[in-house]
């Protein structure tokens, strides 16, 4: 919320990562989901059921509003929470109408698709190939495009932020995992960098955002 | 009077304030915000929020109602269809003066 240049809208969108809750959210759930899939696929079980958690990120703003309600509305206020933007898109498909604004003029969040959908891919993608420079691409590929995507919305990376999550990555390689267990670690690590970014953001906020004693009324 | 004095002359005295346009401007761009938000995002204080606040509500710009959001109570603002309209109108004129205006 610092960037008064910002449009109110793209202000507005920002504020809904300002407490770090969407990222702690989906941070847990493919932790989850990449934990899960590590332990079937030791037991010698079929690992598809691990991709199950992930159908809660299309479910994840209720979960983040729900906790917003306790933590984050009570401390700096509440604003309708941003769309996402696939769901922008498919509203533009099925009325054929077009946005009645720019994109940096609304209200509206691109983290599953910038974010979540770079990070699962990155980790399913590592399936493919044994060969390291093959994952190495792939992470570092996942991890610039998340970098580009997301530099002029409401929710930029900063590069070390990033550069963790490509090193992290690229020690995965280290490892030697199979090829019919590779994308879980990959999960792990992608849910445990969200989760870190979240935490901090968390902290740094409940830190600098003591509760008020009421609510700041009376219009 | 001439023209344009004419047209500055009728711009809404409600919305020309310019407290009260960066309220409707933040509850344009977010659809709705609670007192709490309007506070920070504007800078206001509390009262002069509530005194602008009120003065948008009997213009009929701006609904105002109290709300819970599981145990939270909520004052929650948003833009009527009139205080769209009103925006909207008072965005055309402004920039209709200001294109009329010589360069230099």
């Amino acid at each position: 919320m610092e960037d008064y240049s910002a449009s109110p809208a793209l202000r507005a969108a920002a504020y809904w990562f300002i407490d770090g809750l969407p990222e702690i959210v989906a941070g847990l759930v493919i932790t989850l989901s990449g934990g899960i899939g590590l332990v079937l696929w030791a037991a010698g079980l079929s690992s598809v059921f691990a991709f199950l958690p992930l159908a809660v990120l299309w479910k994840d703003r209720d979960i983040v509003d729900f906790l917003k309600a306790r933590l984050t509305y009570p401390r700096t206020g509440y604003v309708r929470p941003p769309i996402n933007s696939d769901d922008v898109t498919s509203q533009t498909l099925t009325t054929l109408m077009p946005p009645r604004r720019s994109a940096s003029d609304k209200n509206v969040t691109h983290f599953r698709n910038n974010t979540l959908v770079p990070l699962i891919l990155g980790a399913v993608y590592t399936t493919f190939s044994e060969r390291a420079w093959f994952w190495l691409v792939g992470v570092w590929v996942a991890v610039g495009a998340m970098y580009l995507l997301n530099r002029r919305l409401e929710r930029p990376y900063r590069w070390w932020e990033l550069f963790t999550l490509a090193l992290a990555g690229s020690a995965l390689i280290a490892m030697n995992v199979p090829l019919a267990c590779r994308p879980f670690p990959g999960l792990v690590v992608a849910g445990a960098w969200l989760l870190a970014l979240g935490g901090g953001k968390l902290a740094l906020y409940l830190r600098t955002h003591p509760r008020a004693s009421q609510e700041g009324d009376p219009a | 009077m001439n023209g344009q004095a004419q047209q500055i002359a009728n711009l809404d005295r409600i919305v020309h304030e310019p407290a009260r346009l960066s309220i409707l401007t933040i509850l344009d761009a977010v659809g709705e915000a609670d007192f709490l938000y309007l506070q920070r995002e504007g800078g206001f204080t509390q009262g002069n929020l509530s005194s602008h606040l009120a003065k948008l509500e009997e213009a009929g710009y701006v609904e105002i109602k109290k709300t819970f959001k599981g145990k939270l109570p909520l004052t929650l603002c948003s833009l009527t269809t009139r205080g769209e309209r009103a925006l909207r109108d008072y965005s055309r004129r402004m920039l209709s003066i200001l294109q009329k205006r010589p360069v230099r």
